[in-house]
């Protein structure tokens, strides 16, 4: 069964609404469709078929507040690590981690960022880095000492 | 009942609907619909940004079904369970308290 022009315009209307990557926005509008279509499939047949299941969906705006509202939270928390790292970094305390381990998990200073990010340095080296605890990627590149 | 009545619980009734097992958004929808008699008609749409927050949040987590039509599985983790005990533990006694708070009458 084809798609009704309905849907699909409702459909890139939420899309055009939403912030982030495409990949982000596709998988969202690829979730919705479903949705949409087993509205469809489970609606009376007839003309008003279509509106019907998009009225009962809710309006553009609402839905794409709510996703958009999520992403903004996202990276909120993604700036505070990022400058409570720099925090650190200025305040000096790589520095003391260096002298006590060449790949030491400071406790003290993870409390300071948030309890995520573990802070590598490497000896001889004047940048230190601060990996992702569950990725194991590098999430910031900092100077020491 | 309208959104916003609903706000501060659907939490609480969108984790209850995935307790028993799998489901995706639209069977989501239709259980609130129908266990509440339709007294929970909220915007269906509205339920995405809701799940989505939960599985941030690490109370659900969700793969994508290839049966059939493709659509995104909802499933309560362990750390969910433990905040839907909490959540309806909280709400009961909530609606104790305001049942026994009705129960009351003027005295003449």
């Amino acid at each position: 069964m084809s798609e009704p022009r309905e849907l699909s315009d409702y459909l890139a209307e939420i899309a055009g609404a939403l912030g982030g990557r495409k990949s982000y926005r596709m998988e969202i509008v690829a979730e919705l469709r479903s949705h949409l279509l087993d509205g469809l499939d489970s609606a009376p047949t007839g003309a008003g078929a279509a509106s019907s299941v998009v009225a009962r969906f809710g309006p553009v705006e609402e839905i794409a507040h709510g996703f958009n509202a999520l992403l903004r939270k996202r990276r909120l928390r993604v700036l505070r690590s990022l400058l409570a790292l720099a925090l650190v970094s200025a305040a000096g305390g790589v520095t003391v981690v260096r002298s006590l381990s060449s790949a030491y998990d400071p406790r003290g200073f993870a409390s300071l960022v948030g309890g995520h990010p573990r802070i590598v340095v490497i000896p001889g080296k004047p940048n230190a880095v601060a990996l992702d605890p569950n990725t194991g990627k590098v999430i910031a590149y900092f100077r020491h000492g | 009942m309208g959104g916003e009545a609903l706000k501060g619980h659907l939490d609480l009734l969108l984790l209850t609907s995935i307790e028993a097992g799998a489901r995706h958004g639209y069977a989501i929808a239709e259980e609130l619909r129908r266990a509440s008699f339709g007294t929970f008609d909220l915007p269906d749409g509205t339920i995405y940004p809701a799940l989505h927050r939960l599985s941030e949040a690490g109370l659900l987590t969700s793969e994508w079904s290839e049966d059939g039509r493709r659509r995104r599985l909802y499933t309560l983790t362990a750390k969910g369970r433990k905040a839907l005990e909490r959540q309806r533990a909280s709400w009961e006694n909530f609606e104790r308290g305001v049942r026994g708070v009705l129960t009351l009458r003027p005295t003449r």
